[in-house]
């Protein structure tokens, strides 16, 4: 069992690059998504996965077989897709057996495994309806029964969820990843909805127009993105420059502007005086109430309430500094009094210095 | 030393692009079959025997260009050289080109104090007959009144039919269409009898009430008999058009101040222009083509006028000739001529009905109209006018149906035998051209089914080089003159060897089924091509890729997937090639020389002169008509495009 | 209705199919694809007879199948109308081809007028037909028919002396008149070609006589030749000129027949047999044999140059030629008059008496002597030469000759005036040896064809306006008439530039 191997995939629409250069090996049994915001790329490449796309270079690899220039028919690939795409003309089930169908499989037996299939994605009480006379959640699940009844090598989503509300959307991609792990299929998923990759992936890769960024597991993106852009697609975050004054070991004092100094770690050395970039997310930043208690305290962050809502069990503050940029804070401790502040006060706050992300550029300082 | 750099790249190069032709045949063999082989197709029996017409009206020698076949392909041996003699004999004649108008001529002629025969009565002959500017000018001529006329009513008739709702608006909708309705020949017979100096509204109308018999001559005839079955054509898609403008870019004039018809010239017509364009340039091209009613009007009034179009002159010199069967360089130097106008007219439809696209932006609202109710005046008013329109254009169906139950003008009795004449397999009977009609229409239709459905898939699926003009050619049969086709059908089968080494392609001897069939096929073939379509646009490709995801191929996609859920477009697109089959003309009558072979059509045009038979034929055609006509408005949403063809 | 749709299928396959197969032996696609089945090879049935005819379907059906019911047929193993095979052209170079295509093996020809047969027989390209040479055939053939009838011959024989072909019915030439219309329009009777090209017999409200187009028609060309070898080469003319200004122009004899049945003409020329058609359509309808200005044309029948089946071919002529075979011309869906004389003592002959009258009337009629190779040495050039100078400028014509006699019906004109009008109206473009010369280059050179025609239309139609600035000077206007005249093409021009262009200038304007 090798998994999909896809190796350096660059993908053309004449002049326009849509993938360039893209290298992935996804592990058999492994759910990996492909993140990215829209026109990133991400459907070209599963669609070159499928068949649909030919690649102008690079080789994919299924089961260690070069299919990249096999037609979809031959390939061992299974889709689901945006719009589920059943056929309004069969019953639920003759979608479903379909593919058993192509294979010349007898007709007991792809109806059994049909049924199976169905109670799978426990549609089986919807036997004998047809597409139309069911919700956009039943047809994708239909959808997906039909995908795996002919046990493919990798089972490919593009954007399945996008389609359905949002409650639909998180009860589906949790059984989606069920039912794989419990089939043991590989699975290559497409989405730009990162709460959902982070939800239900092994790993993530994230593409940024036509190039790959990153690949790792949900935390490692998270907490350790390679580069600015992933760091900013991933959740929530405030990016601010900063120019650091000294460095000791792999200690840093970065001043940001009038707002104050902050404490950073990274082990690389740099210049005093570099410019950088600092990520920080809302919920490594804390409201000090009083500021005296401000004074005394390293990491400390001033600037101007602007926003201050209260969500039930944070307050969000939108803190302009004096530097122009905004900081969002997610303040969890002191709710009360965080929120009693008002806008258009000052405020202080401090930042985890163990949470902070520095980037030089675009790059990532470690 | 840089020419080595250089040949190694092109020699790379060249074997890159074999290696990605190969690689693109392999990819996809059965695609690649279908679009050479329908490609192949249309080139043999479309293409080529157009070739053969353009260049025999620039050789010298009366059988120019002889086609031999070496298996499949076919060789030109062309005796004679290039010359320009024919044209410029054309091009000069008075008999071709006349601008002052041929000598003797009139506009109209009133006679007075004439005895009608028919009633005894005295009265006033008008005589309305357009000069004769020679037979090139003259269709020319024709082809624009028709055009300007029928662009005239129609677009009237469209609009109100848009924008306005009015009691009973929905029987004047199905109403509308049945002016459609008017099989060839059957037109000019309606008119001469209706209108002709013996006709209805002549002896009971016109000499009665008015002292008057009012007596259309010559162009005149031809363009009164185009305008009342074209005019729909062009209502059909300028009500489209219509339709489907965004009321939003309407209503944002509107919103900024203009209205009525300011609103109509600024905002509405232009962006209904491309509908009205599209639909004017085919009527121009089929008013110009049309064969049957200088032939009908000639044979049923003697009117001799009527015979200085380009179609009848073709005709006349192949076929009426008795002495032989050769084609006169004129004429084929005229289907060239023909041919031009025809082309060029096509390409101009190609890029309107592209233009189309843009008024429709968001497609989603297209289905709002924007009617406006009008007052009970208004509403009279426009009664009345579509009552009129609608009444005139039916004259000719009744005249007819009249004409098929009472065919003796002098002696009115009325009688069936004209319609039991359908079951009588004798010499004079129309059981065998009834069933040589159908068989040629259905086995014609058979084909054009598998034929155009695999045509339209590709053309419209998968991306190739040259796809537009595969589409192109799939479509521009709707705007080859007939006549010119059917000429260069005989100039390629007769007289030369066979294809394929089989007879049965050969009109020697007398044996033209086949050919007959795929001459249906390929003139027939854009009505099911653009129903194909239609549908093929309704259908979301992902679909397919669905199926070919779990190991379809693509041809088994089509097979069990697509033609399915496109059913209804494909049958509605066949049943209209189906019963315009059943009403060609043009190449019937130049490839069917037996008696016994001959369609219902050629039996109509070899008896032009009995009226109730002509008449009872007629009325089975249009039946015909009818009933397919709305089948496939049921079958098809899409009115226009598909009964157009464009 | 998804699940149905198969359902929609079966039927429609099976309708198509039904249509394909149905009458086989009547040419059906089933055949027509499968080239075993094609010509000349053994079919479903063995072909033992092959015609070619020029007769209309009714003719050879029935014939055919009184032949296989009779003992001529026994004598040669034909049994079933399946092992005649019959081809029907239309054209005369397309029947010579198919009387010499290999694999048509053709027997017999039959029917289609002297004319054609005599071309068939002289063809540059060889002889398409072959001599009679059974002598019980030859024995029969020279018993019951004559060689000449009323002048005309009824066989015809090649160089060596060897029978080519031989008449197998007979028609007459003449007129059909419609008595009710002639009441109506107050005309006389007419009895003679000359009746119908005088002046009484002008109406302008309607033309009175349907003529056709000589290029479209074999029987009304027999007819103007006839005219022209009666009264000569000018005045032949000068009689058609005048008929066609009293009349109008018709696309072929079946339309011009229709003509008269339905009244829109007083008369029409037809063939016989048209006739006789006529007046069972319409009993108004009569046909009229010409008084002495008639001749009987014999319809002929000749063997293949080299018939596949001769012994066949030589039982089919014995059986038409045979009283019970010439009895069936007879039939009243037929109409024709046999060749044979006691053909009207058999069962079906008695029984048309009217029929024979016609018949001893042709018989009896004084014709004229016409000779067979004088008008085939100038008919195609007649031919084209009519449609040039009289179809194709028909309107022209009628519209000068109306103004013409109403000009002199009105005594603006006297009697010298008129005729000398008359005389520049009734002019053809060619003489007789003219025609006689280019005959052969009109027949073969199609460019030749069209350059003449165009120059003779001309010739007519300066003629016509010569005429017309006559009628002007010499003050002769038709009171009742009043014309439009119209505009040309340069005119048209003009009068539209006048209005486009103020209107793009105003565009220009306002941008």
């Amino acid at each position: 069992m090798e998994g999909v191997r896809i190796e350096n995939i660059t993908i053309k629409y004449d002049d326009f690059t849509a993938v360039e250069g893209v290298s992935l090996h996804v592990k058999p049994g492994e759910l990996v998504t492909i993140l990215g915001p829209s026109g990133c790329g991400k459907t070209t490449l599963l669609r070159s996965i499928a068949g649909f796309v030919t690649p102008v270079s690079g080789h994919i690899f299924l089961e260690g077989k070069e299919i990249t220039h096999l037609p979809p028919q031959h390939r061992g690939t299974a889709m689901i897709f945006q719009n589920y795409a059943l056929w309004p003309h069969m019953t639920i089930e003759q979608n479903v057996e379909y593919g058993l169908k192509l294979k010349g499989v007898p007709k007991e037996v792809r109806r059994k495994k049909a049924v199976e299939m169905l109670k799978l994605v426990k549609m089986e009480s919807q036997i004998g309806k047809m597409p139309t006379q069911i919700s956009g959640g039943q047809q994708q699940r239909i959808a997906l029964a039909r995908a795996l009844a002919v046990d493919p090598d990798v089972l490919l989503c593009d954007e399945p969820l996008s389609n359905l509300d949002a409650k639909l959307r998180v009860e589906l991609r949790t059984e989606i990843r069920e039912i794989s792990k419990r089939l043991g299929i590989t699975v290559i998923y497409v989405t730009h909805d990162q709460s959902e990759a982070l939800a239900i992936s092994d790993r993530i890769a994230i593409l940024r127009d036509g190039e790959l960024q990153q690949v790792g597991p949900p935390l490692e993106v998270f907490h350790d993105p390679d580069n600015l852009f992933v760091g900013e697609f991933i959740g929530e975050s405030s990016t601010l420059k900063g120019v650091l004054e000294e460095q000791e070991g792999n200690k840093a004092k970065i001043r940001i502007g009038d707002a104050g100094l902050i404490t950073a770690y990274f082990e690389e050395q740099l210049e005093p005086g570099a410019e950088l970039k600092i990520l920080i997310r809302p919920q490594d930043v804390n409201v000090i109430p009083n500021k005296k208690r401000a004074d005394n305290e390293e990491n400390i962050l001033k600037g101007i309430i602007r926003t201050n809502s209260f969500m039930g069990d944070h307050v969000r503050v939108n803190l302009e500094l004096p530097t122009e940029e905004r900081l969002i804070i997610a303040e969890r401790k002191h709710i009360e009094e965080t929120s009693r502040m008002g806008v258009d006060v000052e405020a202080f706050v401090q930042v985890n210095p163990e949470k902070v992300l520095c980037f030089l550029e675009e790059r990532r300082i470690r | 030393m840089a020419a080595v750099p250089i040949l190694n790249t092109t020699k790379s190069s060249i074997s890159d692009f074999f290696n990605k032709i190969f690689r693109e045949l392999k990819k996809d063999p059965l695609s690649w079959f279908f679009i050479l082989s329908i490609t192949a197709f249309f080139v043999y029996f479309l293409v080529v025997p157009l070739i053969i017409i353009i260049i025999t009206a620039f050789t010298t020698e009366n059988f120019a260009v002889h086609v031999r076949w070496i298996y499949i392909f076919p060789t030109f041996d062309i005796n004679g050289s290039f010359t320009l003699e024919t044209m410029k004999n054309v091009l000069s004649s008075r008999r071709f080109i006349q601008p002052g108008g041929a000598p003797l001529d009139y506009m109209i002629r009133i006679e007075s104090q004439q005895k009608y025969p028919l009633t005894g009565q005295t009265v006033t002959y008008v005589y309305i007959k357009f000069k004769d500017y020679g037979i090139i000018l003259n269709t020319i001529i024709v082809g624009i009144l028709t055009t300007l006329f029928s662009l005239i009513i129609g677009t009237s008739i469209a609009f109100i039919m848009a924008r306005y709702k009015f009691p009973g608006k929905v029987i004047f909708q199905g109403l509308m269409l049945l002016p459609l309705i008017v099989p060839p020949f059957v037109g000019g017979i309606g008119f001469s009898v209706m209108i002709g100096p013996q006709g209805l509204l002549n002896q009971y109308v016109f000499s009665k009430y008015l002292g008057l018999v009012i007596i259309f001559q010559g162009i005149a005839g031809i363009v009164f008999v185009q305008t009342l079955h074209f005019f729909t054509l062009i209502y059909l898609n300028v009500y489209s058009s219509l339709l489907n403008i965004d009321p939003s870019l309407e209503e944002q004039a509107e919103n900024l101040g203009a209205s009525g018809f300011r609103l109509f010239r600024t905002v509405t017509f232009p962006l209904a222009m491309p509908g009205i364009a599209s639909g004017s340039i085919l009527v121009l091209i089929l008013a110009m083509e049309d064969l049957g009613t200088p032939i009908v009007l000639y044979g049923a009034t003697g009117d001799n006028a009527a015979t200085k179009v380009i179609t009848y002159e073709i005709y006349n010199t192949i076929i009426a000739g008795e002495a032989d069967a050769r084609i006169n360089p004129q004429a084929t130097f005229l289907g060239a001529v023909l041919l031009l106008f025809a082309i060029v007219g096509f390409f101009f439809i190609r890029k309107y009905v592209a233009l189309r696209q843009y008024s429709m932006i968001s497609k989603g609202r297209a289905g709002n109209t924007r009617e406006r109710k009008v007052g009970v005046l208004a509403s009279i008013g426009i009664i009345a006018f579509l009552m009129a329109v609608f009444l005139i254009a039916t004259l000719i169906q009744f005249g007819i149906i009249y004409r098929s139950l009472v065919p003796n003008a002098q002696n009115p009795q009325l009688t069936f035998d004209n319609y039991k004449n359908f079951f009588n397999t004798g010499a004079e009977g129309l059981w065998i051209p009834l069933k040589n009609t159908l068989m040629y229409s259905f086995g014609a239709t058979f084909i054009t089914i598998i034929l155009a459905t695999i045509a339209g898939y590709v053309a419209n699926r998968k991306k190739f080089p040259g796809q537009s003009w595969f589409d192109a050619l799939l479509t521009i049969p709707i705007a080859i003159p007939g006549i010119v086709l059917g000429m260069g059908y005989w100039k390629m089968f007769s007289n030369s060897g066979s294809l394929f080494g089989i007879d049965w392609l050969t009109l020697n001897p007398l044996n033209p089924v086949l050919i007959l069939m795929i001459s249906y096929t390929v003139r027939r073939f854009p009505f099911t091509v653009r129903a194909v379509y239609a549908g093929l646009q309704q259908t979301d490709e992902v679909l397919e890729e669905a199926a070919m995801n779990l190991g379809a191929s693509r041809y088994r996609s089509l097979l069990e997937i697509v033609t399915p859920l496109i059913s209804f477009n494909i049958i509605g697109g066949a049943l209209i090639s189906l019963v315009y089959s059943m009403g060609e003309v043009s190449t019937t009558l130049i490839l069917v020389l037996d008696r016994n072979k001959g369609t219902l059509t050629w039996d109509m045009a070899h008896n032009t002169g009995e009226i109730g038979r002509l008449c009872a034929i007629g009325v089975f055609l249009m039946i015909i008509q009818a009933i397919s006509l709305f089948a496939t408005n049921f079958l098809l949403k899409n009115r226009a495009e598909a009964i157009t063809g464009i | 209705m998804r699940p149905n749709k198969k359902a929609l299928f079966v039927p429609l396959v099976t309708a198509f199919l039904l249509v394909l197969i149905v009458n086989p032996a009547q040419g059906s696609l089933v055949m027509v694809a499968t080239p075993k089945l094609d010509l000349g090879d053994p079919s479903l049935h063995e072909v033992k007879l092959v015609i070619v005819t020029r007769h209309e379907r009714i003719i050879y059906e029935k014939f055919i199948d009184a032949f296989i019911h009779s003992q001529y047929a026994q004598t040669v193993g034909i049994t079933s109308a399946d092992e005649i095979q019959v081809f029907n052209p239309t054209s005369y170079s397309i029947f010579y081809s198919t009387m010499v295509n290999p694999r048509v093996g053709a027997d017999i020809a039959w029917g289609g007028g002297p004319t054609l047969f005599t071309s068939l027989a002289i063809d540059p390209a060889g002889p398409a037909i072959g001599p009679i040479n059974d002598t019980d055939l030859l024995n029969i053939l020279n018993t019951v028919v004559n060689d000449t009838i009323s002048g005309a011959s009824m066989k015809y024989y090649n160089d060596q002396g060897q029978l080519l072909w031989v008449a197998n019915a007979i028609s007459s030439f003449g007129f059909t008149i419609n008595k009710k219309v002639i009441d109506t329009l107050g005309l006389p009777t007419p009895e003679t070609w000359e009746d119908l090209a005088s002046l009484d017999f002008f109406r302008s409200e309607q033309p009175t006589v349907a003529m056709g187009d000589a290029p479209q028609t074999t029987s009304n060309t027999r007819i103007y030749q006839i005219i022209l070898q009666k009264y000569g080469w000018e005045k032949g003319w000068e009689i058609l000129y005048r008929m066609a200004g009293n009349g109008a122009i018709f696309d072929g004899s079946v339309s011009t027949r229709q003509q008269v049945i339905d009244g829109t003409v007083a008369a029409a020329m037809t063939i016989d047999f048209y006739g006789f058609k006529a007046q069972m359509e319409n009993p108004d309808c009569e046909y009229v044999i010409p008084k002495n200005a008639s001749i009987v044309n014999g319809d002929p029948v000749a063997l293949a140059l080299n018939p596949a089946h001769p012994d066949a071919a030589n039982a089919f002529l014995k059986f038409i030629f045979s009283q019970e075979g010439q009895a069936l011309w007879l039939d009243p869906e037929i109409n024709r008059l046999p060749i044979r004389a006691d053909a009207f003592n058999t069962t079906i002959g008695q029984q048309r008496e009217d029929l024979q009258e016609v018949y001893i009337k042709a018989l009896h009629t004084e014709s004229i002597t016409f000779n067979e190779d004088r008008a085939l040495s100038l008919e195609e050039a007649m031919r084209y030469h009519f449609q040039a100078t009289i179809t194709r400028v028909h309107q022209q014509l009628r519209t000068v000759w109306k103004n013409m006699v109403s000009g002199y019906q009105n005594k603006q004109l006297n009697d010298e005036q008129f005729n000398n009008l008359l005389k520049i109206y009734a002019t053809p473009a060619i003489t007789e040896d003219e025609a006689k010369q280019i005959n052969t280059k009109i027949i073969e050179d199609l460019n030749y064809r069209n350059e003449k025609q165009s120059e003779w239309e001309d010739f007519k139609l300066n003629l016509l306006q010569n005429i017309t600035s006559q009628l002007e000077e010499l003050g002769v206007i038709n009171p009742t008439v009043k014309e439009v005249p119209g505009f040309t093409i340069t005119q048209a021009f003009y009068f539209l530039a006048i209005i486009a262009i103020p209107v793009m200038m105003r565009r220009k304007i306002k941008n």
